[in-house]
């Protein structure tokens, strides 16, 4: 098989932000990596775009499906585990990371990709989130950022916007909602991007970068959910939603930072990407020097 | 793996459908008609994305919201219907393709 | 060949006994009186190619022993009572997706922060329901630092055999508990191998295993698609949600169970000491049972005829052990650093066959074999027992 990441090319621009090259792939070739194409998500819910993303950024990095593992939270989004053919994990909610770090460090050459919902991610699962990403474990975690929790009917999530009404915020929200990439970053992700269901050809390039990228890769997805996020905020179409992540969505290099952050305008493309001790890498050199020491 | 486009030459285009950016195989193919574009109804969901988004106005829609192409010929495979069809329902033949 | 004999804590003998198991990962976060465990297995476990990491709380922790397992690797992590009440939902987890792991509990005075540094056994009944639903755990109880390093290899096969979680409880005392021992050679030992299930990857979806032929689980990056998912499940469909097939939601709940119960004499294993002609029976286990024993050695030596029996797995419940002692003696006494939470399991199992007299200690305290003499006599009426020096 081929190698995750053409090793040639980051020694040469260690420091580039070019991302892989994504051809999207066939339907037919895209449903060959499912279980069964009929999901259980709404119509017009943004999960299977970016399912098709992920399979055409695992399928541009010629990954080997049998070293690659998707290991997901709860929620609408952790029903991906049940449609990909790849081995998956359906863990407790929130608890992906944690999983997910006890499975590189026993297997470190195992390609492990992390996807969760929003409330998964930075609610109850927000703990394992920053210290994976301190310890920069190399991982990939894909957010399927809705602002809602959608599996259980509508209630607000972290990333929810203030005035924002849900189930459990019917007088509008008053909570501050997380930027996740921002919170990912000054964790100590050493790959953050944001990407849209609408702008799917950079969305997978973005996940398929951080797949390639060695060190935690953390990808937020804007997602549409037109049932409970859209029909409680008043917008009317899953293709309304769509036109609004394009709308708002601008490339980091023209965000200028102003105006209202994540509700009306976002920046999206590679947001930061360093490189420091990738964490499995950092406990090689652990187990080297423990058996060079004197015995006790 | 073939060589990276560069991240900032893909924002010096309008947002269209990405089939305008990608540069292999002959771009002239992209804008030829499809053989076929096949909608299956057994996995489509009638959302409307693909009717809402199709800048060449192929599709009509039927009466469960589903769509229907009608326009066939005006199609120029930017493939973005295929791609955001959330339920994997649209399968495009491209031109010179066996359907 | 003979092992030397060093002197040894209950606590260190733990770490050592997964070494010896094969184990190659902990995941934990500190607590007394468990941290000495995370302490030598973060020195000892590069130094045999395994892995140790401090995760950021023990739900973490136990989320990561879950994924190292699934990776293919053998488990552990060590805590004590608020960190075991943290565990809880991901144990539970663990049964439901039959994932092999060894959960070490070192108990402490609860509940809450409780007393962090004295010993207890208030988790015993926590162990078999702490986790929500209906489920079924083994449970093994060392009351010698000897037994620490032994249990702990039983634990690991017990996981690896059972595909089940399996629970070490000891405690601040025998965890801190410093004897000779000879721990066993590693050729002195039985450890269980995970495997491969026997048959291929493309038909490896439609295999259900049996309680009679319970097969492994492929590893997370084996030639084997595995799906794995705390939601019911249906095994003969590679593993994927089944959640509106009652069928199915029950085959798999009695499947969980029976996995485990079908096999409780394999399981179940109990000591019984002096039993042979009892009257009267003391039923402890864990740290009571070595003031347990001495209280017997006495009441022997005064001729009065006590017998022990020390369960050394907790559950499934050796109910048979315990029928069988209700068969021939008049009264048993249960000494429990806790308040009755074993033995109204006893006296269930008892069914009125004898008398139960339950006796607890919730102070840290250890139980004394003077307090459990006083038992003895009481039952006896024994005015004429010499007094204990």
């Amino acid at each position: 098989m081929t190698a995750l990441v053409d090793e040639e090319l980051l020694e040469r621009a260690p420091h580039d932000t070019s991302l892989p090259r994504v051809t999207p792939h066939r339907t037919a070739e895209i449903t060959s990596h499912l279980r069964t194409p009929k999901t259980l998500w709404c119509p017009g819910c943004s999960n299977g775009i970016v399912t098709r993303a992920l399979i055409d950024a695992v399928l541009a990095l010629d990954l080997d499906a049998d070293r690659t593992a998707v290991i997901a939270g709860i929620g609408c989004a952790g029903r991906i585990t049940a449609y990909l053919k790849w081995s998956t994990v359906h863990t407790a909610h929130g608890r992906a990371l944690a999983v997910a770090t006890g499975a590189k460090a026993a297997d470190p050459g195992l390609n492990v990709i992390v996807v969760m919902g929003d409330g998964d991610c930075v609610a109850i699962g927000g703990n394992h989130l920053i210290h994976a990403a301190r310890r920069n474990i190399d991982v990939t975690a894909v957010v399927f950022n809705n602002s809602i929790y959608g599996m259980t009917g509508g209630q607000m999530s972290p990333t929810t916007f203030e005035g924002d009404v849900s189930t459990t915020s019917v007088y509008g929200n008053v909570e501050q909602a997380f930027d996740i990439c921002e919170l990912a970053r000054a964790a100590g992700a050493t790959y953050v991007a944001r990407g849209t269901s609408y702008n799917y050809q950079r969305l997978a390039q973005l996940i398929a970068g951080g797949i390639a990228h060695k060190g935690f890769s953390f990808v937020e997805a804007m997602v549409a959910c037109p049932t409970y996020y859209g029909r409680q905020n008043g917008i009317a179409t899953p293709a309304a939603m769509l036109k609004m992540q394009k709308a708002r969505a601008v490339p980091v290099e023209r965000f200028d930072g102003e105006g209202a952050r994540l509700r009306d305008r976002y920046p999206v493309g590679v947001l930061h990407h360093a490189e420091r001790a990738e964490y499995t890498a950092a406990y090689a050199d652990v187990v080297r020097r423990s058996q060079e020491a004197p015995s006790e | 793996m073939q060589a990276v486009s560069a991240f900032a030459s893909l924002w010096s285009v309008p947002a269209l459908p990405s089939a305008t950016l990608m540069t292999d195989a002959s771009t002239k193919a992209k804008k030829r008609a499809p053989e076929a574009v096949v909608i299956d109804l057994e996995l489509c969901k009638a959302c409307g994305i693909c009717i809402a988004f199709c800048p060449a106005d192929v599709f009509d829609r039927d009466d469960f919201g589903r769509p229907v192409v009608a326009r066939l010929a005006d199609c120029t495979t930017c493939a973005f219907c295929e791609r955001h069809c959330p339920d994997f329902a649209i399968d495009i033949v491209r031109a010179g393709e066996r359907t | 060949m003979p092992q030397p004999r060093r002197l040894i804590a209950g606590n260190e003998a733990v770490a050592e006994g997964a070494i010896a198991a094969g184990a190659r990962f902990f995941a934990g976060y500190p607590i007394t009186p468990s941290t000495e465990i995370a302490e030598v297995l973060s020195r000892r476990l590069p130094q045999v190619d395994g892995h140790f990491v401090q995760m950021e709380d023990e739900i973490a922790s136990i989320a990561a022993v879950i994924g190292a397992s699934l990776a293919g690797a053998k488990a552990l992590t060590a805590t004590s009572g608020p960190g075991f009440s943290l565990m809880q939902e991901s144990i539970g987890y663990a049964a439901m997706a039959q994932v092999p792991c060894v959960i070490v509990d070192v108990m402490r005075g609860g509940p809450s922060t409780g007393l962090p540094t004295e010993p207890s056994q208030g988790d015993v009944m926590q162990a078999r329901w702490g986790t929500h639903g209906e489920h079924s755990i083994i449970a093994l109880v060392p009351s010698s630092v000897a037994e620490c390093f032994s249990l702990t290899v039983e634990a690991f096969n017990l996981s690896e055999a059972y595909r089940t979680p399996v629970i070490l409880l000891s405690d601040a005392t025998i965890g801190h508990l410093r004897e000779a021992v000879a721990l066993p050679a590693p050729e002195e030992l039985r450890i269980a191998a995970r495997g491969e299930p026997d048959v291929p990857p493309e038909d490896y979806d439609e295999v259900m295993s049996t309680v009679d032929n319970i097969m492994p689980r492929p590893a997370l990056g084996s030639r084997y698609s595995v799906h794995v998912t705390g939601l019911v499940y249906d095994s003969s469909r590679g593993g994927v949600p089944a959640t509106g097939r009652p069928a199915v939601a029950e085959g798999l709940g009695r499947y969980l169970r029976e996995k485990i119960y079908h096999h409780r004499d394999a399981i179940c294993r109990v000591e019984e000491i002096e039993m042979e002609d009892a009257e009267v029976a003391i039923f402890a286990y864990g740290s009571v049972a070595r003031s347990a024993r001495a209280a017997m050695k006495w009441a022997r030596a005064q001729g009065v005829k006590v017998g022990l029996v020390r369960p050394i797995t907790l559950w499934p419940f050796p109910t048979e052990a315990v029928d069988h002692m209700a068969e021939q003696v008049r009264a048993i006494i249960v000494p429990e650093m806790n308040l009755k939470q074993i033995a109204w399991e006893v006296q269930a199992a008892v069914w009125g066959r004898a008398r139960v007299i339950d006796y607890g200690r919730i102070d840290g305290k250890l139980i004394s074999p003077q307090e459990i003499q006083d038992l003895i006599r009481r039952e006896f009426h024994y005015h004429r027992f010499e007094e204990t020096p």
